[in-house]
This record gives C-alpha cells, structure tokens and sequence, in this order.
C-alpha cells in the first residue's frame, strides 16, 4: 500500500499507543443518537471487522463538507439526500458498486441527472405520510379540506423544524403534485422557479388554515416548545391531543412511552380527486472517495437484502418497527401497509427539506424549517391571517431558493 | 497603601512602596527564547487568523459589510447586544448579593461564595439542559410550571429571555459576587466616617468614595460577564427549542450556521462586525480599570452580624443555587421513561437505570476518556508555555510597568474574542491536521494561554527574590512561591477545554469525540432522552466541580494573592 499523508496521520498515533499494526477502524459518520444509534451499533457489530461508528447529529453536512480531506469519513449514512448532489460533498462521493439491485424510484433518486451511476445505496426507508391516533378513538377525515381539526386535538412538535416541513410537504403534495415534481423532477436537475408558482402560496395557505384551527395562541406557543416526541406523549402517554402526524418511526417511540397495541394510523389526506401525499424519506449509505477498497464492501453488506428466515441485529429492528428496509417486509402489523405502499411509490416523491441545499437548506434557526416556523408562529400563536402569512412565507422561500440569497 | 489581597487580575496602576524586588537580568536573546512558545502559539492560532479574517472581509472592498444590514443579521445582532446587555444583569445581582451579604462573618460567607462560585464549573452546555428541564411548559415535566400550577410556555417566545437570563445568572453571578465581596470589605470606611462627620450627604458620599472604589472591581466582574455572555453558544443549542433558537441566537451561533451559504468575505465580515460589537461593550471595563483604584487594607472585619436577615438570605440564595444541581441529580437518577414523561417530585422508580444507559453508551465513555486526556494535554501545554512567559515578563527590565498595560489590554481582548473570528482561516491553516487529537489540543492551549499568563504574572511579580535563589534556580524557586496561581491557571484551563463546545464544533467535527459535543447530540430528542443526558450531565460536571472543590483554598488565594502564604 503507498503510504499516503492520510495512512500516515492515521498510523503515528496507532502505533503509538497500541505499539503494534492493528487494521485501522473504518470510520462511519451517523446521524443518529439514542435509541437508533444504539440499534444501529448492534448491526454493525456483526460486521466482523472493526468499524468506529460517530454521531454527527443534523451537522453531518459539515463533516462531509469540511475543509480537511484527511478526516472525512469513510462511509457515511446520510437522510439528506441534497447533500449527495452538493457540490462540495457530491464529488467526494465514490459511485456504488453493489451486486444487489434496489428499487427503480430508490435508485433513481440516488443517481445524479444525465448519468448512470448511482451514488449510493438505501439502507432505511421512512413513510412520511402516516397520521397517529389512538385505535379505535379518531375517524379519519375525508379529505384535506373536511380536516378541520378542533383547537388542542392535533399534536405538533413544532420546536423541531423537520415536524413542521414534513406538515408542509404532505399538503402541498396533496394539493399540488405538480410543483412537487416540477421542484425536483425525476432524472433532470432541481428547478427552482417553481417556488413562485400561486400553488406554493395557495398550500401555505391551507396549511396555515389548518394550523390554527388545530390551536388556540397559547396552545400554538406551547406546541413551538414541544419536540417530535413530545407529540406523541401527548396522544399516547398523557393522552391531551388525539392525532399526531409522524412518519412510521413512530412506532417504537408509542410503543415504549404508551404501550403496545394502544396505535393505529392512517395516510395522510388527499386534497380533492388528487391521489394521496407520499413522502418518503431515507438514509442512503455512500463511500467516500478517499476510503479503503473494504469501505465499498461494508456498504454492500449493510444493504444487502436478507434471505428470507435470515435472523440478524437489523431483522430484529425490523421486526421491533421504526425501521423499513427496501427489501425485508416488517412483521409488525402496523407496519406492512407503509411498506407496501413505499414499494409500489404512487405519487411518491423524496422529502423536499432533505433534498434542498443551500440558502433554504434545512437545520435549526435557519432555511425552510425556519420559514415554517416562522408561519406557525404567524398564524397559530400571533392570530395573522393565514392568506397574509402564507405569502410572507412564500417570499422567503422564493428569496431563500435564489443563490447567495441572504 | 498596600496590595496585599488584591485582585491578581485587577489592572489598576499601584504605588508599591516595597522594597524593590532585585531581580537577576536576564538576557535578551534568552528573554526571549522564554517568550517563544507563548507567543508562537498566541500569535499562530489567534492573532494571525484574526488578521487574516479581516482582510479577507476587505479583499473585495467595503462592499461585504453589506452583510450587517441584512434582516436575519441584524436580529442576531441584536440578540448578541441583548446577551451582552444580560451580562450587565450578571454584575448587578452578583453586586446586590455581595452587598447584602456583607456583614455575613467568614463562615456564611464562606458557604455563600462556594456555593455561588460552584456554577460556574459547569457546562454551559449542562446550563441550558437544566434550565430546559426546569422551565419545561408541561407541569407534569417542569418544576416551575408544576410550583405555579400553570402551564406557561417558558420555552417559547418572549418568556425565553427569561429562562435564559436566569441561567446566565446563576452560572456567572457567582463570580461577580466573589470579586465585588472582595471590594465591598475594602471600601474605605474610614473615610466614609469623616465624611458622614462633615456633614456630607448620602448621595455625595456614595458618588465621591463608594463608587470610585467599586469602579475597578466593577470592571473585572463586567469583564467576567462579558467573556461569558460574548461567547454564548452551547447553552442556546441545548436549551433553547430549534424552533425558538433563532430567536435568542446570538451572531456567533448564527455565523456558524450560515457562513457556509454566506460566503467567505461577507462571512468574515460578518465576524468582524460581531467582534467590534464585543469591543464596543467592553469599553466601560477599560474606563473602570482605568481608574485609580487602591485596594485597602481589609479593616478588621466587623463581627458578623447575628440578625436573622443574614440567615434567611443566606438560606434563600443557598436553596435557589442549590435547586439546579439538585434537579439535575434527582432526574438522573430516576427510571429512563419515568424521567422522560414526568417531574421527579412524582417520585419513584428510583433507578441508576439512566447511569446505565448512559455509560453503555460506547461514545460517551470513549469521550470520557479522551476528554480528559486531551485537558490534561491542554493544561500541561499551557503551564509549559505560560509559566516562563509570565517569569519574563515578571522582569521589570524588559518590560516596564508602563507597557504592561498594552499587555494586558491584548490578553483582555484575546479572552473576550469570539472564536468566530478566527475560525475559518485557522481551519484552513490546519487543514491537514484539523480535528485530529493534537490540532485540537494546541488551538485550546493557544486559546487559554493569555489568561494563563496573565494570572501567573501577577503572582510572579509579587514572589520576593531571595538571595540564595538567584540564577538558574530562580524560576523553580518563583514557581514554588506562586503555587496558588500555578493552581489557578491549571484549573482554569482544565475546566475550560473540558467544558468547551464551540472549538470543538468549529474544528473538531470528524473525530465528534469531545465529551460536550456527545451531550449535545441528547438535544435531538431533548424529552425523551432525559434521564440519560441528566446522568451524562451529572458525570460530565461532577469532573470539574470536584476539582474545583478539592482546588477550592488553593483557587480561592491563587485569585486573592497568588502567592503561597
């Protein structure tokens, strides 16, 4: 092997303290914590040789962005897909040779415009168009505009921006498939004009409406103070609210706080004749360029589909729920409809924030999540009409969409 | 006059009416080659950037400065300049409880000053995790909510201010307490007796003695605050809601979020003018230390007085700066979802159940280890280069009373600086190395060494030198006097990396294995992680409040003399 200035960093503090040649541990950048994180370590372990696995939490676009080559990550496990085409990250990324093919939709999504080379491969799917409630207490709405949730019913986390973008891409799916396409479309590059489309006003529109029917002010500023989780509590453990809009990776998060078998759910509504909303998202495994040869060969055995009766670390986080794969169906009951419905991906389309780079790049405090939040606060905590507000937003959007906008 | 039991960092001109210290010369090219570490680092991660960063907001003329107009900017800004206004908060309630506790005799005030100073061993990190479980908007989760049988929400808009000047406050009052106590038993009484003798009113005696004698100690606990307040980050990322943060971010938090989609120039200069806004509100400090302020001799203490005020102040400032800690470690040591979904005074299971969890977490126990090795590192780095640094400096005849002060200024400054403005260029400079274990201890030691200098300094030059002591020995003899300080500095750069969050996120992403920067990955799901972040808390912080604990005497003089006794 040439001895490179990255083998050579890395070797000088081996050698210093093991004092003999031990294979360096593959470097796998997550971002996952907790209860995933713990789950995802268990599979790992099974990977016979010695990988170090690191959290980098929403900052993972700064790891890979970073200005040091040598510290880059070897292999990392990204929900934000955006981040497979930004130009910093995208060319550090090292095309997939897998021997296992996944879904057409899944792999088109990974490929770059005008090529032919997938990026990466999935490793977790999520279904983002599901609403939780408890069995048997809650009928479903017939439509989007028949959603007319009375004040305090509907739980939001409203503190996490990705709650309230996820809110924004089911409606404007529902209302507007074909802004959601023509933002992203399939095989050509992003096209950001159509954030100036009237539909993206008109869907704002709706989802503030619907917003602040479903609180009173000071139940708007309780919910901008509530995480994810803390949604679910409030329909599942402390049983305020009735419905929580969640992707399937709720599951495990109500069955540990609320009990099991307390749950059921239903697709997020359609608007009108227009199909139903699917947004879907997902954790893509890529190799970093710079990575050893055996990086590529982790990404393999990471996605590679399970033999049927096959027992491992990732069939039992299947089987627990919180977690669909693009091959092995989920035992969990709950759970087999979404994964149905992510194969056959009718009028699915990739989550919007996590594909969106640059100046309405998601995060905390900044790009469409704080768009969103800023509207939430508009219409539900500040009582601003829902028409006024929405096209505040859509301002921001549009100027958050033009480069170097800020 | 005399200077016994100043303040070490109290930069006011003395008459020292000693016998002069005769001192070996010292060399030149020898001075020197003491100096070299210091500056090379000082100068290499701080000074050299900094420049670079201003420059580089000029290289495409003024027109970057744009920037500061921008809305988002200009919100953060001012959210910076309410930080700041906050640390004038800090100095004023540590003011208030020193005046109060005045008269309280050496045993409560002992108890005071420990438990108030305690805070700030803290993370600021730990901070806002305990304020965000205290404040929580559901009564059955947040004590204060639960207290008032309301269900405000603390957390979000306007309120949150609230929230977080108290956690400023708590963790940073003590400080200002300790300095302005220190004044308070110093201020001239007697003077205070003729003038109340001659007639001269309330207000004139308070404007023309109490003030002018407070002005310098003012200034040192206004600087304290300041630095802390110049530099929030961590406490808004764990204790603020994502949705509320960009309501409370300060510029530093919002550099770090956009300077990607900013730009380098207007980023930098985005930098530049967050810097300027600390340099601007830092002026008062420089008028106060300006003046000329005589510590005198302590007059002999009046006996402590019995009354039962004393004793319900005490009692109340005791429980309200006990309460956080308390909270802290009765959530972490109740069962994980029992934590996660009510308060602790619904009780049980009492479990160490979120201990477990947390230790079995194999990040955390791996940054346990590396974190403190890497303080370790850090404060050994520093003393090598701090220590012959402030011994030459000690040398009048290189370097003059008159010049020390320029000195001073620069470390001030260097202290105050956010670590913004020098981030960029510094990564690109380590580019190669950035967020690789000894990278990351050099930039912390470069950061920590001016304070260290300057709190050694102090100490040196108050050493006598002794006939027998001359020469080659005469440093071991100096830094055998000047323990307390060596003690001070030590700890104060140990509580410092191990605390810190900001360089660590700035350059130290990829190895993610800095012990704060695992805590803030439990502000995902803040609720629900709630036992274990509380037993990572409590472990995190346990390390520096029992150094400082068992350091206590030895800090306590090295800031009050810095000499042995």
């Amino acid at each position: 092997m040439p001895l490179t200035r990255r083998t050579l960093l890395a070797a000088l503090p081996a050698a210093a303290l093991a004092g003999c040649a031990r294979e360096r541990p593959l470097q796998v950048a997550v971002v996952w914590s907790g209860d995933e994180l713990r789950r995802f370590l268990g599979v790992v372990k099974e990977y016979g040789r010695p990988v170090h696995v690191f959290s980098a939490g929403d900052n993972i676009a700064a790891v890979l962005r970073g200005p040091a080559e040598e510290v880059i990550p070897d292999v990392a496990v990204i929900p934000r897909l955006g981040l497979l085409f930004d130009p910093t990250i995208g060319p550090r990324i090292r095309p997939w040779t897998g021997d296992h093919r996944q879904q057409e939709f899944w792999r088109g999504l990974v490929t770059p415009p005008g090529s032919h080379e997938e990026l990466g491969a999935w490793f977790k799917l999520a279904h983002k168009s599901l609403v939780w409630h408890r069995a048997g207490e809650y009928t479903p709405p017939a439509d989007l505009t028949s959603w007319q949730p009375t004040p305090g019913s509907v739980a939001i986390g409203a503190a996490d921006g990705w709650v309230l973008s996820d809110w924004f891409e089911n409606v404007l799916l529902a209302f507007a498939p074909e802004v959601y396409g023509g933002l992203f479309p399939p095989g050509l590059p992003g096209n950001p004009d159509w954030w100036s489309a009237p539909q993206v006003a008109d869907a704002l529109e709706l989802l503030g409406t619907i917003w602040r029917g479903a609180f009173t002010p000071e139940q708007a500023r309780r919910a901008l103070t509530m995480q994810f989780h803390d949604s679910i509590f409030d329909v599942f453990a402390y049983r305020t609210a009735a419905v929580v809009a969640a992707p399937d990776f709720a599951l495990p998060v109500i069955e540990h706080y609320g009990g099991k078998g307390v749950a059921a759910h239903f697709r997020f509504p359609a608007y009108g004749s227009n199909p139903a909303p699917l947004v879907v998202g997902g954790d893509v495994a890529v190799t970093m360029r710079d990575g050893p040869a055996h990086a590529v060969e982790f990404v393999n055995w990471l996605t590679r589909p399970r033999a049927s009766g096959e027992h491992d670390a990732l069939t039992g986080w299947i089987a627990d729920g919180g977690f669909l794969t693009p091959f092995t169906p989920p035992s969990h009951e709950l759970l087999r409809g979404p994964a149905q419905e992510l194969n056959a991906a009718d009028n699915a389309h990739y989550d919007l924030s996590d594909r969106l780079i640059g100046g309405l790049e998601g995060g905390d405090g900044r790009g469409l999540w704080r768009v969103l939040t800023e509207l939430f606060t508009d219409v539900a905590a500040n009582e601003v009409d829902p028409a006024t507000a929405a096209g505040a937003a859509r301002d921001k959007l549009v100027a958050g969409s033009k480069e170097g906008a800020l | 006059m005399s200077r016994r039991d100043a303040f070490l960092f109290e930069a006011a001109t003395h008459h020292d009416a000693r016998i002069p210290l005769v001192r070996h010369g010292i060399g030149r090219l020898r001075a020197s080659l003491y100096l070299l570490l210091a500056v090379l680092l000082s100068a290499g991660v701080i000074l050299v950037p900094l420049c670079a960063t201003v420059v580089f907001s000029l290289s495409a003329g003024p027109g970057a400065y744009d920037v500061l107009l921008d809305g988002r900017v200009l919100q953060s800004l001012g959210n910076s300049f309410m930080w700041l206004v906050l640390a004038v908060v800090v100095c004023a309630v540590g003011l208030g409880l020193a005046w109060l506790a005045r008269n309280a005799g050496p045993v409560l005030g002992g108890v005071l000053r420990f438990l108030l100073v305690l805070p700030a061993a803290v993370s600021p990190l730990t901070t806002g995790a305990i304020f965000r479980l205290m404040f929580d908007t559901n009564p059955r989760r947040g004590l204060v909510n639960a207290l008032f049988g309301t269900e405000v929400a603390f957390l979000g808009p306007v309120w949150i201010w609230v929230v977080f000047g108290l956690a400023l406050v708590w963790q940073w009052a003590g400080v200002a307490f300790l300095v302005f106590h220190e004044a308070l038993a110093r201020l001239p009484t007697n003077l205070l007796r003729m003038a109340r003798a001659f007639g001269v009113g309330r207000r004139r005696r308070l404007w023309s003695v109490v003030v002018p004698a407070l002005a310098g100690p003012a200034a040192l606990a206004y600087l304290f605050a300041l630095a802390a307040a110049a530099r929030v980050f961590d406490v808004v990322l764990m204790g603020a809601p994502g949705s509320m943060q960009a309501e409370v971010e300060g510029g530093g938090l919002f550099w770090w979020r956009h300077h990607g989609d900013l730009g380098d120039t207007r980023a930098s200069a985005l930098s530049v003018g967050l810097s300027a806004l600390v340099a601007v509100m830092a002026v008062p400090a420089l008028f106060g230390l300006r003046g000329r302020v005589t510590w005198a001799e302590p007059v002999v203490p009046p006996p402590p007085r019995k009354g039962w005020r004393i004793w319900l102040l005490c009692a109340a400032v005791s429980v309200l700066w006990v309460v956080p800690f308390l909270v802290l470690v009765l959530t972490s040591l109740r069962d994980p979802v029992a934590a996660a979904l009510s308060g602790w005074w619904g009780g049980g299971p009492w479990t160490l159940g979120s201990y477990t969890e947390a230790l079995a977490d194999g990040g955390f126990t791996g940054a346990l280890g590396t974190t403190f090795l890497r303080a370790v590192v850090v404060v050994c780095l520093v003393l090598l280069a701090a220590v012959p640094a402030a011994y030459v400096l000690a040398h009048e005849h290189l370097l003059p009373r008159r010049a020390w002060r320029p000195v001073l200024l620069v470390a001030v400054a260097l202290a105050v600086l956010p670590p913004q403005a020098f981030a960029v260029p510094l990564e690109r400079w380590l580019s190669p190395v950035v967020g690789t274990a000894p990278a990351l201890a050099i930039v912390h030691a470069a950061l920590v060494i001016p304070l260290a200098v300057l709190v050694l300094h102090n100490a040196f030059v108050r050493v006598p030198a002794p006939m027998l002591a001359r020469g080659r020995w005469e440093l071991f003899h100096v830094v055998r006097e000047a323990r307390p300080a060596l003690v001070l500095a030590a700890v104060l750069a140990f509580v410092l990396v191990w605390n810190d969050t900001v360089v660590g996120l700035l350059l130290n992403w990829p190895s993610g294995d800095h012990l704060p920067l695992i805590l803030l990955e439990q502000a995902r799901h803040f609720m629900s992680a709630a036992g274990p972040l509380a037993a990572q808390s409590v472990i995190a912080t346990a390390v520096p409040v029992l150094l400082v604990v068992v350091t206590g005497r030895w800090l306590y003089r090295g800031l009050t003399r810095g000499v042995r006794p």
